[in-house]
């Protein structure tokens, strides 16, 4: 199959914003992309990059400015309001008036756009309800109040609102804003698995950067005043694409373990790492915490060698080894050196000993 | 199914009990007996008895009925309108501009109101004043976007047109000021044989198309931005909304006064009795409850051999406001909708 039959949504030299009756303001310009069936594409940026605003623009709410969104073909202006509900289907932030409605109630109402007048449903609407719940793991919860359920089944219970409503796109706002560190892993594994599953476009727009690189297939990265950014989480980490986007704004984005962390390159001091893979990792956690910056090892710099979470070798830059016997002492040792001053401006001849 | 249908059973009996109860207590005792062969022979020992049972009792426990639950429709709707459970039906001020059309035809005609043709005349000031500002707001409501904007809009407009009736009253007569003040205090015995029927019609037809909106003011229980991608057309939908809830309050206001508090209490009551915010049981649960709430207020309203009967509007707020702090503080566990 031609990958273009699988594009659902594209967008063409759109500009996004809001506009009045006395002024127009762009927020972004000139964003051509499009969504294919079966991929989850996260949008990333940083707050007033316009990552709501292209939301909004995508779902129906605000017209575009400029350029056109076309769904299935169409433009996206020229939908009636119950056509484009069965095309794009929505999971917002906004806060819900009831609680005094159930989940099969919630979820039911996705199928507002295939019923008629009083919302009735058919015993074929009753099953698509069922397995939307089932698939999104809140059938358990189906006859529960949405307002004594966990903010990690609200959202679930949501998506499989989305899911009844049969679109082919489905987008969300920042679904992972409110969920605890096992909801976000969770929503968006499942909305991974969702969109090849069923082989719908997913787009939503979220902050959590790691969660993003590692379920999504495409990623979206949009900045204030310059172009936008879209491929695949690898290409632009391996591109160095990520990590420039946060340097922007002073942010340090670590290639190898894909966190973000504030980051002020004049004031740090390398250090060397290596030695057992997790001991090394956490002890490059504790280091950059306390302003060093975990390198690989090389010469006229201070080196450790992780041997074990109780055994730390730390090969001072003249040649002379001292061991410590936890992290946190062999990091309390480096920051006093650091401090006095003593690391920085070292002879540069002496030589830190390569991997044994 | 089965505990969703007892709500119903219970209120329809009621509703039915509460009836017969307007007809055979009032103001002037009638034996039993004779309550009865009125109703189904027409013949009675006492001609006055009749003229009461006929002219008085029974289009009086119809009004109850009709307006109770066109209030309790008309609350229902501005409350999942605007989120509010403090909304009722008179939130949008069209209340206010039936007022102020009543206020004008009493302070500005010389003659009595006492009349047939005084009373078509008030009733026709109260719809045209409530009219205007159904237009107001239905021409905001083309213009604003918030919700909550318009809830302001409307209570604004409500203060300008209270401004007015105070200006009327501080230069009107005393004996008007006195039966504007009576008028105020609503009165489901005003209706007559006579103008029962187009009231009925209005009301009726008007509670019928409120029941098309059931669909759409779910969804807008998700918000507005859910409703509108559930395919709703939330312009029109509003436009209905305020349609309707201002038609019913406005005709019920027309014929009986301003009848407080019953709009706003009896969404709270159906909403406690069914456990639910889904509308196609709500809808017709709070039509139910409102037959049953104003037909019992207008029955406490009844002082029993004295003649004489309390005002409406002391009685409402007697039994409303209780429910409402009731339900509200039963609620607080599930009081997403209080915030």
């Amino acid at each position: 199959m031609n990958s273009n039959d699988r594009i659902i949504l594209s967008a063409e030299n759109l500009s996004t914003g809001y506009r009045n009756s006395r002024k127009e303001t762009v927020i972004q310009r000139n964003l051509s992309f499009s969504l294919r069936r079966g991929e989850l594409t996260s949008l990333i940026g940083l707050n007033g990059s316009g990552k709501s605003t292209l939301i909004k623009t995508l779902c129906g709410f605000l017209p575009p400015l400029e350029g056109e969104v076309k769904i299935a073909g169409k433009e996206i202006s020229r939908y009636s309001a119950g056509e484009f509900a069965r095309k794009v289907a929505v999971v917002l932030t906004d806060k819900t008036y009831s609680g005094a409605i159930t989940v099969r109630e919630l979820v039911s109402m996705g199928r507002y756009p295939h019923t008629g007048w009083l919302g009735k449903l058919s015993h074929r609407d009753n099953l698509i309800v069922d397995e939307s719940m089932v698939s999104t793991g809140v059938y358990h919860k189906a006859d529960s109040f949405l307002s004594d359920l966990s903010d990690g089944q609200r959202q679930r219970a949501f998506i499989a609102k989305a899911l009844a409503q049969q679109a082919p796109v489905i987008i969300l706002d920042e679904p992972t804003a409110f969920l605890d560190v096992a909801g976000r892993s969770e929503t968006l594994s499942l909305l991974h698995r969702t969109a090849s599953d069923m082989d719908l476009s997913i787009f939503l727009s979220i902050h959590d950067i790691d969660n993003a690189l590692m379920y999504s297939d495409k990623i979206m990265v949009i900045r204030e005043s310059s172009p936008m950014l879209f491929d695949t989480p690898e290409n632009l980490v391996m591109d160095g694409k990520i990590t420039d986007f946060f340097a922007e704004k002073g942010l340090f984005f670590n290639e190898m373990s894909g966190q973000i962390s504030h980051y002020n390159s004049s004031d740090t001091v390398q250090v060397g790492i290596k030695g057992d893979k997790l001991t090394a990792r956490w002890l490059s956690n504790a280091l950059f915490r306390y302003g060093f910056t975990p390198v690989a090892p090389k010469n006229g710099i201070i080196c450790c060698n992780a041997v074990s979470k109780e055994l730390i070798e730390v090969l001072l830059p003249e040649g002379r080894m001292i061991t410590y016997d936890s992290i946190g002492s062999a990091c309390s040792a480096l920051r006093e050196r650091n401090i006095s001053g003593s690391i920085r401006g070292r002879a540069q001849d002496e030589k830190c000993e390569p991997d044994r | 199914m089965k505990s969703k249908r007892a709500p119903f059973v219970v209120g329809t009996l009621l509703v039915l009990l509460l009836f017969a109860a307007n007809l055979i207590f009032g103001s002037v005792v009638i034996p039993f007996r004779e309550v009865l062969s009125v109703l189904f022979t027409g013949e009675t020992s006492n001609p006055s008895w009749k003229i009461i049972m006929l002219e008085s009792r029974i289009p009086s426990a119809i009004t109850s009925m009709l307006c109770g639950a066109s209030l309790a429709v008309s609350g229902l709707l501005m409350q999942t309108l605007f989120r509010n459970p403090l909304a009722g039906p008179s939130i949008l001020g069209v209340n206010d501009g039936a007022n102020l059309g009543v206020a004008l035809v009493m302070f500005l005609s010389g003659g009595t109101i006492v009349s047939l043709a005084g009373y078509s005349a008030i009733i026709a000031a109260a719809i045209a004043g409530a009219s205007v500002i159904l237009a107001i707001i239905l021409f905001f409501s083309e213009k604003v976007s918030g919700n909550v904007m318009l809830l302001i809009i409307g209570i604004m407009v409500g203060y300008i047109v209270s401004s007015f009736i105070s200006i009327l009253n501080y230069f009107a007569a005393a004996d008007k000021v006195r039966q504007f003040v009576m008028w105020g205090m609503g009165n489901f015995s005003s209706v007559s044989m006579e103008h029962l029927p187009l009231m009925a019609i209005i009301l009726i037809t008007v509670l019928l198309c409120s029941f098309l909106l059931i669909k759409p003011l779910n969804a807008f229980l998700l918000g507005e931005r859910y409703a509108a991608n559930l395919g709703i057309n939330i312009r029109r939908t509003r436009m209905m909304v305020f349609l309707s809830s201002g038609i019913l309050a406005a005709v019920v206001t027309a014929y009986c006064g301003p009848v407080s508090f019953i709009g706003m209490a009896v969404p709270h009551i159906a909403r406690m009795l069914t456990n639910t915010a889904d509308h196609r049981i709500l809808m017709p649960m709070t039509l139910i409850m409102g037959g049953v709430t104003a037909l019992l207020c207008n029955l406490l309203t009844v002082l029993p051999g004295s003649g004489t009967l309390l005002p409406l509007n002391a009685v409402t707020p007697l039994f409303g406001a209780p429910v409402v702090i009731y339900v509200i503080l039963k609620r607080r566990n599930r009081s997403d909708e209080l915030q």
